[in-house]
Parts: C-alpha cells; sequence; structure tokens
C-alpha cells in the first residue's frame, strides 16, 4: 500500500486515504485506514510434525478446532485451547508479536489438517 | 536557546517523483531530507531542519515539515539552474532505483552570503548534496557531534577531514557509489579509509542482507538482521534509519541501530505518514532481546559471492526473455555470483549433433551440482528449465521460481520451490533468505 498521485504533498499526517481519479491516480492523505494488526489471515503451520501437539496426541487437530496465537520469547505459535503448541508461523508473521505486544490478540479455526503423508494444519485467523 | 536533545538534520530538500510502472500509480513526495524528518517524526524525537532547497519550495516545505512537528525550519541557501526534482524508476530497488536528477548538470547549490547560526544544536546528522559541506562548520557550535550519511553526493571522504575527531557515526549503504569505489571488494580498505575521520561507529547498511555496525571504541563488530516484507516504497529507506539511529545515539550505538533498523522497515512498507508512526511506535514496545530472537535476515555484500547461484532458464539468444535478464541484473546489482550454464557451457547449434547435445548436458548438470541454489525463470514452460528445477529439488538445494507469466502454477514448481512467484520483488526476498540461511548453517 502507499500513497500516491502527483498534484501537491499530500501525504500529511491526519488526513484520511482518499482516491484521486482526476489529474492523476492513486490514494492520498496520511493513513491508509488499513492496520495489519486488525486484519484476518490464513497461514499454513511449519514444524506441525516436531509440535507438543503432535508429540502428544500422535495427530493433528481436526478442522473447526479452535486455536490461539502464543509468542514463546522465540518464536510465533498456533497453540490449542490448552495451550499446546500445533505448529509454528511462518517467519514472514513475526509482525504478530508487535500486534500481539500492543493488545491484540486472534483466534483462529482449523480450516484444513492432514497426518499423513506429512502433517499438515492450515487456519484463520481473526483479531478479537 | 539550546537543542540538547533535537537532532539537526542538514541536506537538501527536494521533490521525490515516481514514475507510474506497472500496477504501481505514480507519487510525489518532499524528499531529500524530508525523509529523514519523517522518520524522526514517526520515532518521536524532536528534530529540526537545515536545507537547501529552491525558493519555489521554501513555502511548501515549512508548511510540511511544521505538520511533522519539526522544531525549526533553517534556509540555508538557493539552488538555482535546476528544479531539485528526483525521478525514481524502481521503488522497490531490485536493481539500480534509476534515480534521475533532473538538470543536474546545471544546478548550483548556492549558499547565503552570511549562513544562518546552527550553534543551538549539539547533535547534527548531514547528508550531503551538492554543496559545500566544510563551508558550513563555523556556523555550527564548538561542541556539536557530527554524523554524516554519506551514501550519496560524497565523491571522497577527505572532503570531510574538516570534522576529524567530531564526527559520531558515518554511514553507508551498499547502493552507494562511494562504497562501490572504496568497499565493494574488501570491508577492511573502507574501514580503513573512514577511520581517519575518528568516529565512534561506522554503519554499513547492506540493503535486504541486513546491516553491519562497526564500533571503532570497543573493536566490537555487530548485524543487524534485515526482516524482509513486500516492498512498497524503499526511496528514503536509508536516510529514515540514519535520522533516527542518529536521533537514539543517546540509549547506546546498539540500540539506537536496531531501533533505526525497526524504523526503516516499517517506512520501506508504506508511504501513509500516520500508518508508519503506528507501526514504528508498536515494533518499539517490543525489547531488543525480543528483536534479537525473531532474527531476520543476515548477509553481509562480502560474503554474497560465496554461494553460486545457478540460473535455470531460457537464457538463448533468440529467446524473448526481457524478465529474466531483467532478474539476473537484480542478482548480480545485489551482488550475487550468479553462473550461467547457456554463457558458460555455450549456446548449442540448432540442430545439434547428439554428441554436442551430450556434452552440455553432463556440463550442465555438473554446474548445477556445484551451485548452492537454484534461480529459476521458467519462461514459456522451457522444459530444460523445469528438469532442472527437479533435479535441484531432489538434490535438496534451495530452488526461487520466478514465474513472471505465470506459466508454471504446477503443484510440483510450486510447492517444491522454496519460493515461487510472479514478483521478483519476493524472488530477491525468497533469494536472500534462502542464501542467509545456508550462510548461517556454515557457521
Amino acid at each position: 500500500m502507499g500513497s500516491s498521485g502527483s498534484g501537491n504533498f499530500s501525504d500529511y499526517p491526519g488526513s484520511m486515504a482518499k482516491e484521486i481519479t482526476e489529474n492523476g491516480i492513486g490514494v492520498t492523505g496520511g493513513t491508509s485506514g488499513i492496520d495489519k494488526c486488525k486484519q484476518a489471515f490464513h497461514v499454513l503451520l511449519d514444524d506441525v510434525g516436531n509440535s507438543e501437539f503432535y508429540s502428544q496426541f500422535n495427530g493433528v487437530p481436526a478442522i473447526g478446532d479452535q486455536l490461539g496465537i502464543l509468542f514463546d520469547k522465540k518464536r510465533v505459535f498456533a497453540v490449542d485451547r490448552n495451550g499446546v503448541k500445533v505448529g509454528a508461523l511462518p517467519t514472514s508473521f513475526n509482525y504478530l508479536v508487535a500486534c500481539l505486544e500492543d493488545g491484540v490478540n486472534y483466534v483462529g479455526l482449523v480450516s484444513s489438517s492432514a497426518v499423513t503423508p506429512v502433517p499438515t494444519v492450515a487456519a484463520d485467523f481473526v483479531p478479537k | 536557546m539550546t537543542h540538547t536533545d533535537t537532532v539537526l538534520v542538514v541536506g537538501e530538500l527536494v521533490v521525490d517523483y515516481t514514475l507510474a510502472k506497472n500496477d504501481a500509480t505514480c507519487k510525489l513526495r518532499l524528499g531529500g531530507v524530508a525523509h529523514a524528518a519523517r522518520g524522526l517524526w514517526a520515532a518521536e524525537l524532536e528534530y529540526s531542519i537545515a536545507a537547501f532547497c529552491p525558493r519555489y519550495l521554501i513555502d511548501e516545505a515549512k508548511k510540511y515539515l511544521m505538520e511533522l512537528e519539526c522544531k525549526e525550519f533553517i534556509w540555508l541557501g538557493e539552488v538555482i539552474g535546476a528544479p531539485n526534482v528526483i525521478l525514481i524508476g524502481d521503488v522497490a530497488e531490485v536493481s539500480h532505483q534509476g534515480y534521475e536528477d533532473l538538470m543536474r548538470n546545471t544546478k548550483i547549490v548556492k549558499a547565503h552570503d552570511t549562513i544562518p547560526r546552527l550553534d543551538a544544536y549539539q547533535r547534527v546528522v548531514i547528508f550531503p548534496g551538492k554543496f559545500d559541506i566544510s563551508a558550513l562548520i563555523c556556523a555550527f557550535a564548538a561542541d556539536a557531534r557530527f554524523s554524516f550519511d554519506i551514501a550519496y553526493d560524497l565523491e571522497d571522504i577527505s572532503s570531510l577531514d574538516a570534522f576529524r575527531g567530531r564526527v559520531q557515526a558515518l554511514i553507508i549503504s551498499t547502493s552507494s557509489s562511494l562504497f562501490m569505489k572504496l568497499g565493494k571488494d574488501d570491508i577492511d580498505d573502507l574501514l580503513d579509509t573512514v577511520s581517519k575521520l575518528l568516529p565512534e561507529i561506522f554503519l554499513l547498511k547492506e540493503n535486504r542482507g541486513g546491516s553491519r555496525l562497526y564500533n571503532f571504541c570497543d573493536e566490537s563488530v555487530i548485524e543487524i538482521p534485515a526482516t524482509l516484507g513486500h516492498t512498497v516504497n524503499s526511496v528514503g529507506v536509508g536516510d529514515v534509519y540514519s535520522g533516527v539511529m542518529v536521533g537514539l545515539s543517546h540509549k547506546g550505538w546498539v540500540e539506537a541501530a536496531w531501533r533505526g533498523c525497526q524504523a526503516a522497515t516499517v517506512y520501506s512498507q508504506s508511504t501513509f505518514p500516520d500508518d508508519i508512526k503506528r507501526d514504528i511506535q508498536r515494533g518499539f514496545k517490543l525489547s531488543l532481546e525480543v528483536l534479537d530472537a525473531l532474527g531476520g535476515t543476515v548477509l553481509p555484500w562480502h560474503d554474497r559471492q560465496n554461494y553460486s547461484i545457478y540460473l535455470a532458464g531460457p537464457d538463448f539468444t533468440y529467446t524473448e526473455k526481457q524478465e529474466l535478464d531483467r532478474a539476473v541484473d537484480s542478482l548480480t546489482y545485489h551482488n550475487f555470483r550468479v553462473r550461467r550454464p547457456i554463457l558458460e557451457n555455450g549456446e548449442l547449434k540448432l540442430p545439434a549433433s547428439e554428441g554436442d547435445l551430450r556434452c552440455t548436458y553432463h556440463m550442465d548438470c555438473q554446474l548445477l551440482k556445484e551451485c548452492d541454489a537454484v534461480f529459476a525463470v521458467p519462461l514459456g514452460r522451457d522444459p530444460g528449465t523445469l528438469v532442472e528445477i527437479g533435479m535441484a529439488i531432489e538434490m535438496g538445494k534451495p530452488v526461487i521460481t520466478y514465474d513472471p507469466r505465470r506459466e508454471n502454477e504446477n503443484t510440483m514448481v510450486v510447492v517444491g520451490s522454496s519460493v515461487y512467484s510472479a514478483a521478483l520483488d519476493a524472488c530477491l526476498n525468497g533469494t536472500f533468505n534462502a542464501i542467509a540461511q545456508l550462510r548461517a548453517e556454515s557457521r
């Protein structure tokens, strides 16, 4: 995302994003109105086969099971209702650590899972 | 009045104009030292601006900077003979940014006959331009300390000799022509040169490969990782890094550099100032321990040549392959060692003899085995490229597949590749990550 346009300096703080359709195309303003922390996301978890959940239950959560997000001071994990780690989030989701620190929490549902041929879990998360 | 905590940012103010390209719209911003100003404002640090700019820009610049809570605007002199407008070709800096300083050959920067007093500031960060830096020295306080971002518009470090012993930080980027002249092959030569100014620290910003902080006081070297994401606009990102780092130097250079790096990362991912401020402030809530644990991409410029990247693609003279050529430019610009089998082993005649085919096959296979990673551009679903992707996956080598025409959205290609994307920006990030991973495993 980025503000754009060419008629004048338009990226003043405090102004909302506004679409320009005349004399150039784009979006101007100080804020986009979009906050990545407050957006839903879909994720395919890493290291499910090495997770606490897989070790304890020799399986993966079922479709529809509820998940949460946990940062253990090293990596960001998806956890089940009891806080058991189901899998790690790819590092591209490390921005969530700042969101969590800022008080945003997430709840998710398993959207697909499989034990074979490799343990796999995908989930959809929304901020709550 | 003395501004003990306020950073004075010195340089030129320009107009940055990003050309509309592909799906990106045009972009007009106050540039030059305004980038550092945005970063300092977003980091909630006090600052003032002392700048050279054309007369027509003064009112707009003042108005804009006051909105960014600039404490004081000092006009140092006039720019004549040029509009101080810079056209920008590549905002993501996947390759050369293609900066065009309009009418640069006729541009003259003329300081006022009496240089305004700058002696209320103890901490000064200077971004060189087409002005005489040493002519300003008499305007500063005797106890002022200086930091220089020497990425642009400085041909020779000796032009800063007048500041010797008063330098806090020297900062350069691998994108800089001065770096290419002094340090592209050997960091020690560059360190020797900068050390003559007796700075406390030297920061080398290495684009997507992170940065290195050299502390001359305790002789330490710290690697600060890059956090790679989708680049919206890379213009001014380095200036934000420098400005915020100097602004936070009272917290110690290590923390200051980490925070500068955080601010720069956010600045690269949006051009909406309120969004930038919100995200920088969020990031600043994280401790250095957390940032260190999260890590990122560390791939110093000088280590990149230690890893060979096999270019898989229809790199033939008779093929339309502008995307492949752009990818090679990009990888070369970032100092990767690209091995091009068709260039190295020769392009076969059509039709080729069985003997030539066999010989070339074995030479290409050998080269593939020797390489550490594969960058594939399977234009036109080139069968040779797809076979090479498969072989590399089986060999356990990281494969970055750049599919700009989206012709290969196939399970084996997409999942088998470490990174698969139609965007060169994402594939470049993937290459940095893959090689950084190899480097980390070898240490």
